[in-house]
This record gives C-alpha cells, structure tokens and sequence, in this order.
C-alpha cells in the first residue's frame, strides 16, 4: 500500500485561500464569545473581533508580499538571505516550536471537549491517540491532498455555523445588544488581545507560498480567505450575545456548543443539533492541527534535507502526543494554549514586520517579470 | 488480487478491534422527562436535605395507552432523599435499572417551601446549569403545594404529567395570555444580574391550575410572594406580547367580554432626577367584543367610544394593582423598568444599580403614570341581544 502521487505536489491560490479559514477556526471558536464578553460591555465585543481581523489581515498581507518577493524560495532559504543562516534557523525552530505546540495543544482540547460532552467512559488519551492517528494519516500523505481536503470540508463547516447562527435568530432578544458603544479603549484592546487565539496560525503564508504556482492575485485572495473567519467570528458573537446577555456568556464555558443546544427546529425532526456541530467542530480542527502539523515538518525538513518526509512525521507524533498529554488538567491546558497561542501571534506579527523591513532596506525587487 | 499479507491483518483487526465505549443501548436509557424538588423538614442543619422525584417515560406503556385503551401507566415516579441533587439524580440508575437520561428533561418543579428559603433556589439550580447533557430550554414552575404531586396528574387525554405541565403552560400563554413560562437559562441570566422575576405558580385541586405567579426577589434572593390572577394579567399587558388576552369589564353595571388582537406597550423612563423617577407606561389595545349583556345599540359611535373608555380604565386598573403590588407590598422590579434604564439611560443607571432593589431602594421612589388607549376592531356578528 503505498501513498498516492499527485501529478503536480503544488497548490492553487484558491486552495491556499481557503487553508487560511481551515486554519484560523480551531479550538477557540468555542469560547471565544465567552473570552470577549468578560472584557467588554454588553455587545461592544464585536469591535474588538473586527478590529482585531483588519490589523492581522494587514499584516497578512504583508506576509504574503515579503513571502512573494522570493518567488520558489522556501522560507528557510530566503530568511537566510535576509539575515544569516544561523538566525535563519533560530527562526525556523523556534515556528517548529509554536506549531508542535499549537497542534499538540488543539488534539487535547478536541480530546478534552468531545469527552465532555460526547463520550462520558472514553478515556481522554485513547481520544487524543485515536485523533493523533487521523491527523497523522493526513499529513504523511501528499500536501496537495491536504489541501483539497481543506476545500473539501470548509464549505461543510461555513454552512454548520451558518445554520447555528440562522435556526437561533428567533431566540434573540435585541435588549441584550443595548446600550452600545460604552466599554472603554481600555475594554477594546483587551478585546483585541482576547481574540488572538481564534486567529492564531494566520501567518501560514510565509511558509506555504512557495507552493503556489503563478501567484497573481494572492493579495486578493488573502483578505477573501481572511475576512471569512471574521465575519463567522463577529456573527457567531452577536447570536451569543443577542441570545444569552453578556452576562451569561462570560460565564458560559462554551458558549458556541450552548448556542447550538439552544437550537429548536420546529416540528421536532431534528433535535440534537449540536451532535451534528461537535462533527463538524472536529472536523474543524483536523484541519487546524493537520496543517500546523504540516508546516511543523515542511520546516524540519527544509533544515534536515536528507530526511524523508514520512520519517520526520513518524518521529514527530510520539513528541506530539506527549506534549499534548503532559499537563495534567484542564486549567493548564487552557493557560498554555493561551500563552502560546499569544506569544505565537505576537512573535509572527514581528516576523512578519521585522523581514519585511530589512527586506525594504536591502532593496529586494520582486522578480516575477523575470 | 492483494498480495500484501498486511493488508489482510489490517482486516483481521477490524473485527476484533470494534467496539464503542460510551456504548448504551436505548432500551438501557430512562428518559427523564421531568423532575420535582421538595425540602424535607429542616432539622436546623445548615445543608437542607432534598427530596426528589424523577419522571421517567415508560415507552410500552405510552404505546399501551394508544392500542388498547391504556392498562399501563406511561411513567414511572422514582422519590429519593439526600444532599446533592446530582447525586440523587444518579442514584436512580440503582433503583430503576435504567441509565437515567438528563437531555429530555422539559420541566422541573420546585416545591414553594424551597422557593421561599433564601439562596437555596439558585444553588439549587447549579446542577442543572452545569451539567452538560442539560438543556437550557428546561421550564421552571413553582408549585404550591409539594413538588412532587405535580408529577402525578394525569388527564385522559395526556398521560404523562411533565408533558402535561409542558402543554399545560403553553397553552396558557398562548391562547389565554398568561405570563410566558421562563426557561432555566433565562433564570441563570437573571440570577447572575440578580434581578427580580415571576414564575408560574401552579396549584393542584380538581385540575392542574396555572393562574398565578411566584415572585422572586432579585436581590433577596428568594420567593417573597404571590401574584394573583388579576396581577398577572397586569404583569402581561406590560410585557406587551402580542398573545390573546381576554378583558372582562363593566360597563353599565353589565359585564363585557373583549378579546386583544393586539397589543402595544411602550415603556419611557424620565431619569432626570433619580430619587423620584417617573415611568410612563402606553398601552394601545385593539379588541373585539366577544360578549356582552347589554341592550344598548353598539353600531352608535358614541357607545363604542364610551365603551373603549371604560375598558381603558379596566385595564389602567389591572395595571396600577398590579405595579402597586410588586413596587409597595413586594419591593421587587419584575416589570423590567431596570432594564429600561440600563439600555436607554446607561449613565443613570451606574449610579442607582447598586440600590435598585436594596439599600437606597430607588425603585421605591419610581413614579408610575399609566396611559390606556382602546380601539374597538369589531362588535362581533350581532348587534344587541335582549
């Protein structure tokens, strides 16, 4: 049984398009109502999402052009043309470090949460395990292949949502959103900050542009593929807020899942709608953590180029999985990915900024015309 | 053909490796479809101990009842004592054989004498909120008596109590006009606020009677009284929910029945000076006469005019007894006034929020000023009857 070839191991701008999405909605599309309502007043969070979206989709585009201006060149190489190999390989570890963790960190979230609600005797780390297996079988196969099954499965994920904020329009009691406008600047950025973690792994590009072929409207692309996650983020806050209060869902722990059990088709068909969301969540962070997965040994093997690629992944998955079982409760699991997940977003907005200038200052030409 | 021996190992697994976990087959379920909370007598502990009853469905009986006529019940009551509700509700697994089943549950009755202790209610609640196989949609009733008769009533055409209750309350605010019943979710915004609120206070005699309100005190805590029928109507017109609401009036001395189609409430809150704040409360009501004992001729404009007056001032009465009631007697804003101020005058509010209910007790000093306006749509098919 050996693993299918695609013809061509390159991707679209289209399939790069909707990776973005596929990465951003993760583990924190759960509680990301609940982490906006404690810090702001009434429904003034949505500012914060939509702010907190406008500046990282700037500084994706900004990514997308550094990443642009060295067509064909991995980002290991056209970060040591920049500044030094060795520090180019300091950068490169220290992004293998974030999505190892990041990704450890999603397959114990999907463990923990679907334990909680979906298997009551499952042992979380036979979850985890049985996760891990999944993602690993997707990543060690062809690059392409994960990126149409991307494409395969966001449209399902988009119309999941969709339907949760939809079927709970009538529950909305529009006294909830009022008054408007009254958390302070202060309030805001804390909203901003709050956000991070429903947009962490927006910097995808940088390593991932090297294989598009023919990239002439990324920049478009890249504020479609954006502006996607936004929008679902701003709706699915609003439905949370207009339906539960602020109160309520700062002190909800998944506020998303509470929206989907509010959920009521009448005639009583269809009853447990949030089972169908939990699918389709998990199927969400697949994504998520297959693609950090990938980009974690996209990078290894950009350093240790003799290595084959399955056999990276094979090495890497044990270390995944005991990362992701070291913490011992729920607690640290949340302050780590929290931490991470911060520091991560904060570190790839300097990257970003940071080669892009030296890249202004060395006067490097986009050579596409060539 | 498969040459690889691998292949045909992979397929072995298959079959000894399936299996589920979490498996529980559905016979193996007890739907619980409602559940009854008593206190037990205090003994002057500090932890009250709780008697609960749990209502689960009994499918061959309901299918039974369809058949034959009904030998079968369709349900099956289980009461336990103990501390920890959670606790209880597992327990039932013991004494029923069954794996008690929380994601069906529609109704929960608390007993008046648990509503009436102070921050036992919303303790008690905690289990219901937290647990993640409940739902959020579960309704909420007091019962004047113990808690737990409620699950026993049954009518011919309904045999399962929970459901009954269920129906039972929906109709009633949907076709009588009684006060929407309030879903746990809604309770959990309103303790976290800490705001007063009504629930439906059911009474067990020859039927299952919904014509009353519990009052919760916000602040309190706790239930701290009743609201009557006439009340309650006053509570709704308030609300201003566009359900059908019957008013019986006089006119003449001679009763009069009129029917709202509809119905619009319009609340404005002068906060200019915050110890003697002044509430205008508009209501417009359109209605038909659907009775009337009475010879007058009602195709005359005058009449009808005169008429619409005295059914403003039927109504301005039902109101003011009932923000009377709820601002004098039980100092509780259940009329959402709060709510009011905090979405239109936020600034105002910061700085009586911390004593709407307690301390200052500036809703005390509210100011109310009542305005009916009655349209009559139509008379009906006939003119007078004598």
């Amino acid at each position: 049984m050996n693993p299918f070839k695609y013809s061509d191991e390159q991707v679209s701008e289209s399939e790069f398009m909707i990776a973005l999405p596929s990465v951003l909605f993760g583990v924190a599309i759960l509680s990301l109502p609940r982490d906006i309502a404690l810090v702001t007043l009434f429904s003034d969070g949505w500012v914060s999402i939509l702010l907190a979206g406008i500046i990282f989709t700037f500084i994706a585009i900004l990514g997308t052009k550094l990443a642009a201006l060295f067509p064909e060149k991995s980002f290991l190489s056209y970060t040591s043309f920049l500044v030094t190999k060795p520090v180019a390989i300091v950068l490169t570890f220290i992004n293998i470090f974030f999505t190892i963790f990041l990704s450890a960190y999603s397959i114990r979230s999907v463990a923990y949460i679907s334990q909680q609600y979906l298997f009551d005797h499952t042992p979380m780390e036979v979850l985890a395990l049985t996760f891990l297996l999944v993602v690993i079988y997707a990543v060690s196969g062809s690059r392409a292949g994960l990126f149409r099954l991307n494409v395969l499965f966001l449209p399902i994920i988009l119309f999941t949502f969709l339907f949760v904020g939809l079927f709970n329009i009538k529950w909305i009691e529009l006294e909830n959103y009022l008054p408007m406008f009254q958390s302070s600047v202060m309030d805001y950025l804390k909203g901003i900050t709050k956000s991070f973690g429903a947009l962490t792994g927006f910097g995808i590009m940088l390593f991932y542009v090297v294989f598009i072929k023919k990239p002439k409207h990324l920049t478009k692309k890249v504020v479609i593929g954006m502006s996607i996650p936004i929008v679902f983020y701003v709706m699915i806050f609003l439905v949370t807020i207009g339906i539960y209060g602020n109160l309520v869902t700062g002190n909800l722990e998944h506020p998303t899942i509470a929206l989907a059990k509010r959920i009521d088709i009448p005639g009583g068909i269809f009853e447990r709608v949030d089972a169908v969301v939990f699918t389709i969540w998990i199927m969400a962070i697949f994504n998520t953590a297959a693609i950090l997965l990938d980009i974690s040994i996209l990078l290894l093997s950009s350093i240790f180029k003799k290595m084959k690629k399955r056999m990276l992944t094979f090495i890497l998955s044990p270390i995944i999985y005991y990362i992701a079982m070291f913490p011992q409760q729920v607690d640290q699991v949340k302050k780590i990915l929290n931490f991470i997940s911060q520091f991560n977003i904060y570190f790839i907005c300097a990257l970003i900024v940071g080669l892009f200038v030296i890249a202004k200052i060395r006067g490097v030409k986009s050579n596409d015309k060539k | 053909m498969i040459k690889n021996k691998g292949f045909y190992f992979l397929c072995f697994c298959s079959f000894i490796l399936s299996g589920c976990w979490d498996v529980v087959d559905i016979e193996d379920r007890g739907f619980i479809i409602g559940s009854a909370i008593d206190i037990e007598e205090d003994e002057g502990g500090k932890q009250p101990e709780f008697t609960i009853t749990n209502q689960m469905v009994i499918p061959a009986g309901i299918a039974s009842m369809i058949q034959s006529g009904g030998s079968e019940e369709a349900y099956l009551n289980f009461t336990s004592k103990g501390k920890s509700i959670y606790n209880i509700q597992e327990e039932v697994a013991a004494i029923s054989s069954k794996v008690p089943f929380f994601e069906h549950l529609t109704v929960l009755v608390i007993s008046g004498d648990v509503a009436k202790k102070e921050h036992l209610f919303s303790n008690l609640l905690d289990t219901y909120y937290r647990d993640v196989n409940m739902r959020r949609g579960i309704k909420v009733i007091v019962s004047e008596e113990e808690a737990k008769n409620l699950l026993e009533f049954t009518t011919p055409a309904s045999n399962l109590p929970a459901m009954h209750i269920e129906e039972n309350l929906e109709k009633s605010s949907k076709h009588v006009g009684f006060l929407k019943p309030k879903a746990i979710g809604d309770i959990e915004e309103l303790h976290l606020q800490e705001k007063s609120f009504v629930l439906p206070y059911l009474h067990y005699g020859e039927y299952l009677e919904y014509k009353s309100g519990a009052v919760f005190h916000g602040p309190k805590d706790k239930m701290v009284g009743v609201f009557n029928t006439e009340e309650m109507k006053g509570l709704t017109f308030l609300e201003g929910e566009s359900t059908t609401k019957i008013i019986t009036f006089l006119y003449e001395e001679k009763i009069f029945a009129l029917k709202v189609i509809r119905l619009e409430s319009k609340v404005t809150v002068d906060p200019k000076n915050i110890d003697d704040m002044r509430v205008t409360i508009d209501l417009e009501i359109e209605g038909i006469i659907k009775e009337s004992i009475n010879q007058e001729d009602l195709t005359q404009s005058q009449e009808i005019e005169s008429i619409q007056k005295a059914v403003s001032n039927e109504v301005e009465k039902i109101v003011e007894k009932a923000l009377k009631k709820g601002q004098e007697d039980l100092g509780t804003d259940v009329f959402g006034i709060w709510r009011k101020l905090e979405t239109k005058h936020y600034d105002t509010w910061k700085k009586v929020r911390d004593d709407w209910e307690e301390g200052e007790y500036y809703f005390k000093d509210v100011e109310f000023d009542v305005n009916v306006i009655t349209e009559i749509y139509s008379i009906g098919a006939t003119n007078k009857t004598t």
